[in-house]
């Protein structure tokens, strides 16, 4: 009885605080149509070893991506066909920014943010998770930040979970 | 008036619980008992400490052999068991010291080339087992040992079964031959309390021994709480706790004495009652567990395992309290001739119903008429049919030489020699009977031939062949495909093997691709029992497919 009681304890605190550890969303929900500022929060390395890339992949919904250039990293980014072409106030864009690469270094000491801008689909359905996935990758290989929930699984059952962006109603026609 | 008894007694009635009384009392204790072994076993998963890193790293393949083997956790920990298992030889429990979240255990000097695997156990702060295996080769990779247990420790875990079996059957088989009969002896009685005694402390100490097992412990392990809870959780302390029950039961009909006349006539039902409720709680226990009774279609084999177990009862209590009745000091009288008149009706029916069922089971399990001799299984078998027959010999012996003139008066001195060598042959029965814990019969021994399993996921699919399908070192085959059947061509697969119950794993392990398929090699599942199998499979830089399902592994073989 005892360890249940703890068990349940441990379970609320982990629910507290669930993702400190991980690589995440600095705002975690934006609206429908919006645009989005980013920021990924990368609080350490893998095994304790430095990072020496970020790569991002943009998901299907956000459109226009666009990187923060950062001091001593070289930026890069892939550009491709859009699963669905987007309508930027009647001009259809049918290719953009699908991948980001940042190459640096950051020791597992250290903590960064990495930043990029968007736009969100109209089209996107209030309540729904967008994973921007993430890997992070060091000299010792590299950390994944890729993984999504399945039916009936939170994040919190996830040992890697993709960053994860929930998705509001859009705000009226404009 | 058989729930609330009132007696006179200096002029003041008195009321005393009634046995029907203490009997709901007893069921309540033990549904308590159970309620909270449930809701114990029910947590919910959380974040318990996991291994960060190890040195030497998992899977390496280094020049010189290593001092020490070092093990960093998110937390501070406690170390259970650390043993190593060479290419050759017994293994070793190494010492390990901690401090923090950092375990180290110097390794024993002059370890040779091949594969080591240390298996090792650790208790988090939260009380939570957690378990994994780290393999590491010396010179180049061998043939990764076997994690079987340790002799001594199964020698302990032979005898504690043997005892807890012989104290059931005896205690409540002895408590109905009394209650029905009213053998007034005191030597009845005194086999039912020393036969109570002895079933309860070995029962309970099974349950700290098997949890010992699953954790793969040393038994000097069982001061350590983690042990019991593990030991708690499998069908062996469901057995246990209503073994428990039906020893309960058994010394309660005990008491009050049954009587002869009318007034002793609701207690003797009481003690009767009481007595037939231990025989089922008894039958269950022997239900519950045990590769007998887990035989696919377990709807025939349990109630078969349940009547053998009665029967047994049965003829051992039969026996036991004849004994009694016509050992050194018992009186010849009306309820002796009762007790050899049952007896005479109720030990043929025993036998009938023993050799029906045991026979059926034994069918079952022993598969092919070749596996007889062919198996250690099948070789305590036969030690127990031989016993069994020595004991019907005699028990016929009994019947038409003795039982007939039992007026004479050289009957009861002969009696009294056969009953006791049938009863030390059931004795011996029993502990033949108690090696079937360390012997897997034919049909399991299936399952030392490749598992195969399919995994399901959103994505992918995964068959996987583990290969031997039971504890120890497993190779793993994978064949991946999309679940309407096309090939998945990933960059990478790993695999993870949990077992949370026993708190083992995770133990991670990358595949490596041979052929069309994926396999890993180095893989050791240090436990039987349902492993949670996942599959991951990276499709592109960002993309993974995951396949996860239980795959079931069987004890390991004993040592021999």
């Amino acid at each position: 009885m005892r360890y249940s009681l703890s068990a349940a304890v441990a379970a609320l605190l982990a629910c507290a605080a669930p993702s400190a550890a991980h690589v995440s969303l600095e705002v975690k929900e934006a609206k429908a149509g919006s645009a989005y500022k980013a920021v990924l929060r990368v609080p350490h390395g893998c095994d304790g070893e430095a990072t020496l890339r970020v790569r991002v992949r943009v998901p299907d919904g956000l459109y226009s991506v666009k990187p923060m250039p950062k001091a001593g990293w070289t930026l890069e980014t892939v550009t491709g066909p859009y699963a669905q072409p987007f309508d930027n106030h009647g001009t259809t864009v049918t290719e953009g920014v699908r991948e980001i690469v940042w190459t640096g270094e950051l020791q597992d000491a250290h903590y960064d943010e990495f930043v990029f801008r968007g736009s969100l689909a109209r089209g996107l359905a209030a309540g729904s998770f967008l994973a921007i996935p993430v890997v992070q990758e060091c000299a010792n290989g590299a950390e994944r930040w890729i993984q999504v929930p399945a039916e009936g699984q939170s994040a919190d059952d996830l040992e890697r979970p993709a960053p994860m962006l929930r998705i509001l109603p859009a705000s009226g026609g404009h | 008036m058989l729930f609330v008894r009132t007696v006179r007694r200096s002029g003041r009635p008195i009321r005393r619980p009634g046995p029907a009384r203490r009997l709901a009392g007893l069921v309540a204790v033990w549904l308590a008992f159970v309620a909270a072994a449930g809701v114990a076993t029910t947590g919910p998963a959380l974040a318990h400490a996991a291994l960060v890193r190890s040195a030497p790293v998992d899977g390496a393949v280094l020049q010189t052999a290593p001092e020490a083997v070092h093990l960093v956790f998110t937390e501070p920990v406690s170390a259970l068991v650390v043993r190593l298992l060479a290419p050759r030889g017994d293994p070793v429990d190494l010492a390990a010291t901690t401090s923090e979240a950092t375990l180290a255990a110097r390794l024993p000097k002059g370890l040779g080339p091949g594969s080591h695997t240390v298996v090792w156990r650790v208790i988090s702060a939260d009380g939570h087992p957690i378990g994994g295996t780290l393999v590491f080769s010396i010179g180049a990779p061998s043939a990764v040992p076997e994690a079987g247990p340790q002799r001594r420790f199964g020698a302990l875990l032979w005898a504690a079964r043997a005892l807890f079996t012989a104290g059931l059957l005896l205690a409540v088989g002895v408590a109905l031959a009394r209650a029905v009969c009213g053998a007034a002896t005191a030597g009845s009685r005194r086999i039912v309390a020393a036969a109570a005694a002895v079933g309860t402390l070995s029962g309970i100490l099974l349950v700290g021994l098997s949890g010992v097992e699953v954790l793969g412990a040393g038994p000097a392990a069982l001061r350590d709480p983690a042990i019991w809870l593990a030991g708690g959780q499998g069908s062996l302390a469901r057995a246990v706790v209503l073994g428990l029950a039906a020893l309960a039961a058994a010394v309660l009909s005990l008491r009050p004495a049954p009587a002869m006349g009318d007034a002793g006539r609701p207690r003797r039902h009481a003690a009767v009652g009481l007595a037939v409720v231990g025989l089922g709680l008894a039958a269950a226990a022997f239900a519950v567990t045990g590769h007998a009774a887990s035989a696919p279609p377990s709807w025939l084999f349990a109630p078969l395992v349940a009547a053998h177990a009665v029967a047994a009862a049965l003829w051992i209590g039969g026996l036991a309290a004849l004994a009694a009745a016509f050992g050194p000091g018992a009186e010849a009288g009306a309820a002796r001739v009762r007790l050899l008149k049952a007896f005479a009706v109720a030990g043929p029916v025993a036998i009938v119903l023993l050799v029906v069922s045991g026979g059926a089971v034994a069918v079952r399990q022993v598969e092919r008429p070749e596996a007889l001799l062919g198996t250690d299984y099948g070789r305590v078998l036969v030690a127990k049919l031989v016993m069994v027959g020595l004991m019907l010999a005699l028990a016929a012996a009994n019947r038409w030489r003795l039982v007939a003139p039992a007026g004479s008066s050289r009957a009861p001195a002969a009696l009294r020699v056969t009953v006791g060598a049938e009863l030390l042959l059931a004795v011996a029965v029993l502990a033949v009977v108690g090696l079937w814990r360390f012997t897997p019969p034919p049909r399991a021994l299936h399952a030392a031939a490749p598992v195969i399993v399919r995994l399901d996921g959103p994505a992918m699919a995964a068959e996987v062949t583990a290969t031997p399908g039971r504890a120890g070192p497993v190779r793993l085959a994978i064949v991946l495909s999309t679940p309407d059947g096309r090939p998945v061509e990933p960059l990478e697969v790993t695999v993870e093997a949990v077992q949370p119950d026993a708190g083992l794993g995770p133990i991670r392990r990358p595949a490596t691709r041979s052929g069309g398929a994926y396999a890993v090699h180095d893989l050791v599942l240090p436990a039987a029992g349902p492993w949670q199998v996942t599959v991951r499979a990276l499709l592109t830089p960002f993309d993974e497919a995951v396949a996860s399902g239980s795959l079931p592994i069987a004890g390991a073989t004993p040592p021999r």
